[in-house]
């Protein structure tokens, strides 16, 4: 994205202009967020073309139409102004590269890429069609590939309408090469033509090549009116596809399918979420991307203070918060490692330390990725990728990150063979994970005898103490610390004086020690209460009997560990018996298993957790960077993994500040010591590598999901 | 054999914190309080290596079913002092009176009573190492315990895990005190428990109004289908937490061993 240039302004209908995206004869697009912080693509027509004639009418008229065009293969209108002096128009905004940037620098798609790509397209422009919109410009440039799904941007809006194809060198209406033989002819543009359109967009994808060739505009045109189409071995090698791509570029716009059909004739099912059926390099792209978001600014700023806004033309607000955490830490981390090469660098001695050899720098994802606790591992290398390329994104960046993952499915008899799969790649530095406790023990040893840095933010049990623990960073605070959270808020502020608490050894032995914990620390928040506990064996599905007996013994508070399944039905018995007290539950049983069991029975439900919630104010910015990446909000833990990642790239850049590639056991050495500023709270670890201070997250469930309260314990997670 | 490296896996392997399950715990009666030393220790280190082929699966049909069956099975479980080491002896009384068992009264105050229902037998045998050379006496109980099926050790278990939820500190006897007592428990596969079902252990401190203390005291439980199997040793002045881990090692392994032979399909 290129900076604003000076006379840009720097507000357009409601939205603070971030840069430019492009650039054409008719105006300029400019990449824009809203008051609410979404993104948007906004596109603005040049004064001179607003005083044609009828063109704001015009203008008005799609717009309105295509607001009612509701695809989601094709980019969303969220705003227009046709009156304005320079009539804009905006719509979200999707991270990804064109499949024209993505077909050049990774080459052609796969053939059922390109069918599936198809079907988004023809399914995208049937919307439009049958609305009475014609695209007049469909492209490999005006196809993004998002985080989500493919889109059709570009709805044919103030294009000009029935100007001709090529009214002046600067204002070329269509693209020769994809324009239809109808349109370079002078005709009207019917649906028909957008068709022959993305028929030459589908040979390109699968071939890299122009259906029509290459060379002059007269020769492209020329050769789009009079000759066959070329579409290449690779098209030609499926006949299916062949075939219809022919009828597409058929010259009698009549015999072309209409989109609806084509959709219909590609035999391929439609893309689902997600990015699965693009190669790897396309995919690492888009989440390339999509990262770059992050340094971008805020919505902080503009809202709370508009008056400070940045004048028009000065790219990079004084106050870039984010770009600042994103990239390293540099502005809030004391002695931060990215601040320190920066200032050795512009201390006249730039040494760059890959100049020496050519090797990656490589940061490791050891995670549960297809297990139990999948959910919790995808989110974290979610979190991990989104650090490294905001990092990558930097220009001043002192070397370029590369991400490796391991998945060991959550099961311990994994681990060994992920950790030395990580731990065999020379350029690996350091390691985030693993996911779950079971994980642990089996790595620590490899870890800690290659020095290896593994920094956990989810394996939090208590009981690691005997085995290697060199290498191990604990970087959220262990679970153990969840029983003070539980006994300062229900007991010391919710007025529980007699707490039930519930082991289900369903549960991990961590689940034990939590209701253990519960009962010993109760007295430090309030020192009249007492508590009644009770422990079931694995397996045992009745709880009822237990229930009861407990309320028999008059507890006015309830705490249970144990399984989603488990708490569910303790929810269910305590709401069936009309309890009303507070109740809360170890926090690794929260999550969509349990609400759905628990149904409406977990209605305030509280979980005091080490992750903060996606919705918290201060990982904003990281939500929506993730917004913009995967199409959706991030999941719990994506926010720790970004920080841990951070600490790592911090002090790797720290570590790398002398010019010499760091060692692996250097790094070791680094992490354990200092500060650093994350967005979820400040990483500082004490003799035994856990992070200190105890900042747990409140959570409660109201209307059937998780809602984020705040820090359990204010004090000290302010 | 196997029971050989079965046995010397447990003795060499601390695992942090394993613990089996049975719910009456201390030995309270029968215990010999006589001068000791010190001695602090550690955690009972358990499990085995991670090998889950140390459990072989239960052949329900040798359970016993009547307390008959049961004292027998139980004879051929429990240990004399031999499977404990050259230097340990008899106690007297030797074992506890098998129609009672202790009971954790609501004061935290053990009791004996007769045994509940979902228990067919028990017995509780009472060891010393006599004091020498400046150290102190060391008490070691081993218990085992015949229920019918797997499900009523599971609860004797967690019967278990809440005496040490509800009482911290716990009085054997007048002027034999248990404090700060901790547990921590791993069914088979957690945290590289390969050796037994289920392992419930408990540590904390032994304070002696005779022998002084505090010095270590550590509780550690075993499970096999309706078996289960503990020993608990109390620490005096000299004694090294590692020279009691590996009596307690000793002697659950050995029971569970015997527990594993009587009642395992593959018996061996």
């Amino acid at each position: 994205m290129e900076p604003l240039h000076p006379s840009d302004p720097s507000r357009i209908g409601g939205h603070r202009l971030l840069g430019r995206l492009g650039a054409g004869g008719m105006g300029v697009v400019y990449l824009g967020r809203t008051d609410d912080g979404a993104l948007a693509a906004v596109k603005v027509i040049r004064a001179e073309y607003a005083e044609e004639a009828d063109f704001r009418a015009r203008f008005r008229r799609e717009a309105d139409i295509a607001t009612e065009v509701d695809s989601p293969w094709a980019v969303r209108i969220t705003g227009a102004d046709p009156d304005a002096p320079e009539p804009w128009l905006a719509t979200s905004f999707v991270a990804g590269p064109s499949l024209a940037e993505a077909v050049t620098a990774h080459g052609p798609l796969p053939l059922r890429a390109v069918r599936l790509l198809g079907k988004a397209m023809a399914k995208a422009l049937g919307v439009m069609h049958e609305q009475g919109l014609v695209h007049r410009d469909v492209k490999p440039g005006n196809v993004l590939l998002g985080m989500d799904r493919p889109r059709l941007i570009d709805f044919g809006i103030a294009r000009g309408g029935e100007h001709t194809v090529l009214t002046s060198a600067d204002a070329v209406l269509g693209t020769p090469g994809f324009l239809p033989p109808e349109q370079a002819e002078g005709r009207p543009a019917e649906p028909a033509g957008d068709v022959f359109s993305l028929g030459c967009l589908l040979a390109y994808a699968a071939t890299g090549r122009l259906p029509f060739g290459a060379g002059t505009v007269d020769a492209v045109l020329y050769r789009t009116v009079h000759d066959e189409a070329d579409l290449g071995p690779e098209v030609l090698a499926d006949p299916e596809l062949t075939g219809l791509l022919r009828t597409c570029l058929a010259k009698d716009p009549d015999t072309r399918p209409s989109a609806r059909e084509l959709d219909d004739a590609l035999t391929e099912d439609t893309p689902g979420e997600g990015t699965d059926w693009l190669p790897d390099p396309v995919v690492a792209t888009i989440a390339e991307r999509a990262a770059a978001l992050l340094a971008l600014p805020g919505i902080d700023e503009t809202v709370a203070d508009p008056d400070a806004a940045p004048a028009p033309g000065t790219a990079v607000p004084t106050r870039r918060r984010f770009l600042a955490l994103a990239s390293g830490g540099a502005v809030l981390a004391a002695g931060g490692g990215l601040a320190a090469w920066l200032a050795l660098r512009e201390g006249g001695k730039p040494k760059d330390p890959t100049a020496a050899a050519p090797r990656k720098w490589t940061i490791g994802v050891h995670a549960d990725l297809s297990g139990p606790q999948k959910a919790a591992g995808q989110a974290q290398e979610r979190g991990v990728r989104l650090a490294v390329e905001a990092f990558n994104s930097r220009k001043d960046k002192p070397f370029t990150l590369t991400v490796a993952t391991a998945d060991d499915a959550g099961k311990a008899d994994r681990s060994a063979a992920a950790a030395t799969e990580l731990i065999a790649d020379r350029d690996l530095f350091a390691v985030i994970g693993p996911t779950g406790n079971d994980s642990v023990i089996p790595c620590l040893e490899l870890y800690g005898e290659a020095s290896v840095p593994l920094v956990t933010v989810s394996a939090l049990a208590t009981t690691f103490s005997i085995t290697d623990r060199r290498s191990f960073f604990q970087s959220c605070p262990i679970s153990s610390a969840q029983a003070a959270m539980v006994n300062l808020q229900l007991a010391g502020k919710q007025g529980v004086r007699r707490m039930g608490i519930l082991s289900d050894r369903g549960g991990d032995t961590d689940t034990w020690q939590a209701s253990l914990l519960v009962g010993r620390t109760i007295n430090y928040f309030a020192a009249e209460a007492t508590y009644y506990g009770r422990v079931v064996p694995r397996g045992v599905q009745d709880l009822a009997a237990v229930v009861t007996d407990m309320l028999a013994h008059g507890v006015d508070g309830f705490f249970y560990t144990g399984t989603p399944a488990g708490g569910a039905k303790v929810a269910g018995l305590l709401a069936a018996a009309g309890f009303k007290g507070p109740r809360a539950a170890d926090y690794t049983i929260a999550g969509p298993e349990y609400l759905a069991a628990a149904g409406p029975a977990a209605e305030g439900w509280q979980f005091f957790t080490p992750y903060t919630g996606p919705e918290a104010p201060e990982v904003a910015e990281m939500t929506r960077a993730h917004r913009a990446a995967y199409g959706s909000a991030p999941d719990i833990w994506t926010a720790e993994a970004f920080d841990a990642t951070r600490l790592v790239i911090d002090r790797l850049v720290a570590t790398a500040a002398g010019g010499e590639r760091p060692s692996r056991a250097g790094l070791l050495t680094a992490l354990a010591q200092g500060t650093f500023r994350g967005l979820t709270k400040e990483y500082t670890f004490d003799e035994r590598r856990q992070v200190k201070g105890n900042i747990y997250f409140m959570h409660k469930v109201e209307g059937g999901r998780m809602r984020y309260v705040g820090p359990a314990n204010p004090l000290t997670a302010g | 054999m196997a029971g050989l490296f079965l046995i010397a896996g447990c003795t060499a392997d601390g695992s942090p914190k394993n613990g089996a399950a049975t719910s009456r715990t201390p030995a309270a009666s029968g215990t010999t309080s006589s001068p000791g030393g010190a001695g602090a220790s550690t955690p009972a280190a358990t499990a085995g290596g991670s090998g889950s082929e140390l459990v072989p699966e239960l052949d329900e049909s040798k359970q016993p079913k009547t307390v008959a069956e049961a004292r027998d099975l139980l004879g051929r479980i429990v240990i004399a002092e031999q499977a404990l080491g050259p230097e340990v002896v008899r106690s007297t009384p030797f074992e506890s009176d098998p129609g009672h068992w202790p009971v954790l009264d609501e004061g935290c105050v053990w009791q004996t009573a007769g045994l509940p229902a979902d228990v067919l037998a028990t017995s509780t045998r009472y060891f010393h190492i006599p004091a020498k050379d400046g150290r102190g006496r060391v008490r070691i109980n081993a218990t085992v315990t015949v229920h019918h099926n797997r499900e009523e050790s599971g609860w004797e278990t967690a019967r278990a895990m809440e005496e040490i939820l509800r009482c911290p500190n716990q009085k054997l006897r007048e002027g034999e005190d248990l404090k700060n007592l901790w547990g921590g428990s791993f069914y088979r596969g957690e945290q590289m428990n390969g050796w037994t079902e289920d392992a419930f252990t408990e540590t904390g401190e032994y304070v002696s109004a005779k022998d002084g203390g505090p010095y270590r005291y550590t509780w550690s439980q075993a499970q096999f289908g309706p078996v289960t199997v503990a020993v608990s040793a109390k620490g005096a002045v000299g004694v090294t937490e590692d020279s009691m881990n590996a009596f307690v090692a000793q002697g659950t392994s050995r029971m569970m061993l015997q527990a594993k032979q009587e009642l395992g399909k593959a018996a061996g």
